[in-house]
């Protein structure tokens, strides 16, 4: 499978905080790659910067990123790939639609401006994308304003006009937050759904390891604004490389089966913090004083990638 | 049903507004044939007559009918309010739209302009320029217009401040749209409540600073009748004669004006904003 966005040495500085240091992210044709961490890890900025929507106090530079092939370092390139081939599905549904016109209006225009439809024809167009994600009543719905959807309903509407210009690639920023516990699943599973039906791929950005498992094809574990640990869904579940992947992977696995909550003791890097050579040591079971003076090395195993001195494997004498 | 309940009290409010305001639109335009009196006319044998049948609001001190006077001062004030209002807004609207929106070196340069003009009270701003300009009724449009600009460019780039962090405009922004189209669909709709709202209310400000500018006789010459500067002339005669009527009428105008005014100007904030219908 060939890559359809590769990013690498992705740094964010907002002011002198160093809030990316250095992400690698590949997302392959028509796979679903999700990214987790904890909130801090550099998640949404990561997504920010990829569509150059980051606020102009922040400071963004690439080692490269291409998208299908076309160098998309320069913001006009990401800049215009916006809706029509990465579509962006936000945090807070009801707060993501524009409150002073209807939904119909909202996802028509965005049709007319991003596929040249005429009014008729966006309309038509508009009804099957709120079909397609599953609203049974899109004439209503179409004539409603956001404030009269409930949250999942203006998830959906999200989620179609995202893919309004039929793109790619399928960004959702946590797409769940601010919605009810019992729509979540729900909602994520739709998400993965849809960008299957549209042939495109998608990057799921959430903090729930639960979501993973059930949508996406590939997991790259975040940490103080890097990428720390990448592999299939399956391999980070089953035998995660870097301590910190498989302390979150067994903390949401216990959760899921009753266990007493748990947490990974100590606190998340603030970016002003000095951060020792790599990021999680001072939380880590494993550190020993190299991983407080020496940068972590790549270790890939079976197709999964991690950057520890110490990764978990069964067998360590095979680094 | 409680939308369309709320609706129709938010209509009511609507067609009360339109139908006051269009009663002094009214007035101001069939003058002639509602005053059977000459607003112009002075008559020493009527002075300060209270109201009466022939006199409906009574007459003032060179023998004015004050009715006949309150009906043709409509066309002055109506006129000379909307328009300088009108001006306010195109000037300022979106002068605050671009610079609230962009921020940074226009924003500060913008905003320190502004300081600069609104570092002179408004009265003694407009009795300047308006000497400079030279008096008559299109003049004063513009000045009165002039002083009010810096309300609605603070207004509107205040609130463009805070609408453009909205998660909606992010989310805007992701889907492709330009500038221009963010600008003027996300951003520009949200302040049109505000704008509208403050509009009914510099409307009657603007009738006042008329008014006091007449009073000095900067504003609509004399004898022509003007609401403000009847009721100036009136004052010392309630204070002292006990003549109330002199003053009292054009104040009634004045408040039935500015009264429809603001009951328009809600009711257009609650179409523009949809969110607020239901909150009533």
């Amino acid at each position: 499978m060939t890559a359809l966005l590769e990013v690498t040495g992705l740094q964010v500085e907002i002011g002198t905080l160093p809030i990316l240091r250095g992400v690698d992210i590949k997302v392959r044709q028509g796979e679903i790659l999700g990214v987790v961490g904890e909130t801090g890890a550099g998640k949404s900025m990561t997504a920010r910067a990829i569509l150059d929507l980051l606020p102009t106090a922040a400071t963004v530079s690439f080692q490269t990123c291409t998208f299908d092939g076309q160098n998309f370092v320069p913001p006009k390139a990401r800049q215009q790939a916006r809706g029509h081939r990465i579509g962006f599905v936000p945090q807070r549904p009801r707060g993501s639609l524009n409150p002073v016109f209807r939904v119909g209006t909202q996802l028509s225009d965005t049709l007319r401006r991003l596929r040249g439809m005429g009014r008729r024809e966006a309309k038509q167009e508009a009804l099957n994308l709120l079909r397609s994600v599953r609203i049974t009543d899109p004439e209503r719905v179409y004539r409603s304003f956001p404030h009269e959807l409930s949250g999942g309903m203006c998830q959906r509407v999200c989620i179609a006009i995202a893919l309004a210009g039929e793109p790619e690639l399928l960004i959702a920023d946590e797409p769940t937050t601010g919605l009810d516990v019992t729509i979540q699943a729900e909602m994520l599973k739709l998400l993965g759904d849809v960008i299957t039906e549209h042939n495109a791929a998608g990057m799921l950005i959430t903090h729930d390891l639960g979501v993973v498992a059930d949508v996406c094809d590939r997991v790259a574990v975040m940490y103080a604004g890097r990428v720390v640990n990448l592999g299939t869904t399956a391999e980070i579940y089953q035998e995660a490389l870097h301590p910190y992947a498989n302390q979150l992977v067994s903390i949401a696995t216990s959760l899921d089966s009753g266990g007493t909550p748990r947490e990974i003791p100590g606190r998340v890097p603030n970016p002003a913090d000095d951060l020792d050579a790599c990021a999680f040591a001072p939380r880590c079971f494993r550190a020993s004083p190299e991983c407080f003076e020496q940068e972590p090395p790549p270790v890939a195993i079976a197709g999964q990638l991690a950057f520890c001195h110490h990764p978990l494997t069964t067998q360590a004498a095979s680094r | 049903m409680t939308a369309g309940s709320a609706l129709r009290k938010w209509d009511r409010r609507l067609l009360l507004g339109v139908i006051m305001f269009g009663m002094m639109v009214g007035v101001a335009l069939f003058a002639p044939w509602i005053a059977r009196n000459d607003p112009l006319a002075i008559d020493f044998g009527t002075q300060f007559l209270p109201p009466s049948a022939e006199h409906w609001f009574g007459t003032g001190k060179l023998g004015f009918d004050i009715f006949a006077r309150v009906v043709y001062a409509a066309r002055y004030d109506l006129v000379i309010a909307i328009s300088a209002v009108a001006f306010s807004i195109v000037v300022g609207g979106p002068v605050g739209l671009i610079v609230g929106y962009l921020g940074g070196r226009v924003d500060s340069l913008t905003m320190r302009g502004l300081d600069i003009i609104q570092a002179f009270p408004a009265f003694i701003l407009a009795v300047g320029v308006l000497s400079a300009l030279g008096e008559g009724v299109f003049n004063l449009i513009l000045v009165v217009g002039f002083v009010g600009v810096p309300t609605f460019v603070r207004l509107v780039r205040a609130e463009v401040r805070s609408l453009r962090e909205h998660s909606y405009v992010e989310a805007g922004r992701a889907v492709g749209n330009s500038r221009r189209q963010i600008i003027l669909r996300y951003i520009a709709p949200g302040t049109v409540g505000t704008v509208v709202t403050q509009a009914a209310i510099s409307c009657g400000w603007a009738i006042l600073l008329t008014a006091a500018l007449g009073f000095i006789g900067l504003g609509v010459p004399l004898p022509e009748p003007e609401w403000g500067a009847m009721i100036s002339e009136g004052v010392e005669e309630m204070v002292i004669g006990g003549r109330w009527w002199i003053s009292v009428f054009p104040g009634m105008a004045i408040a039935v004006t500015i009264f429809s005014l603001s009951l328009i100007g809600e009711s257009i904030a609650d179409l523009v904003e949809p969110t607020r219908r239901k909150s009533r």
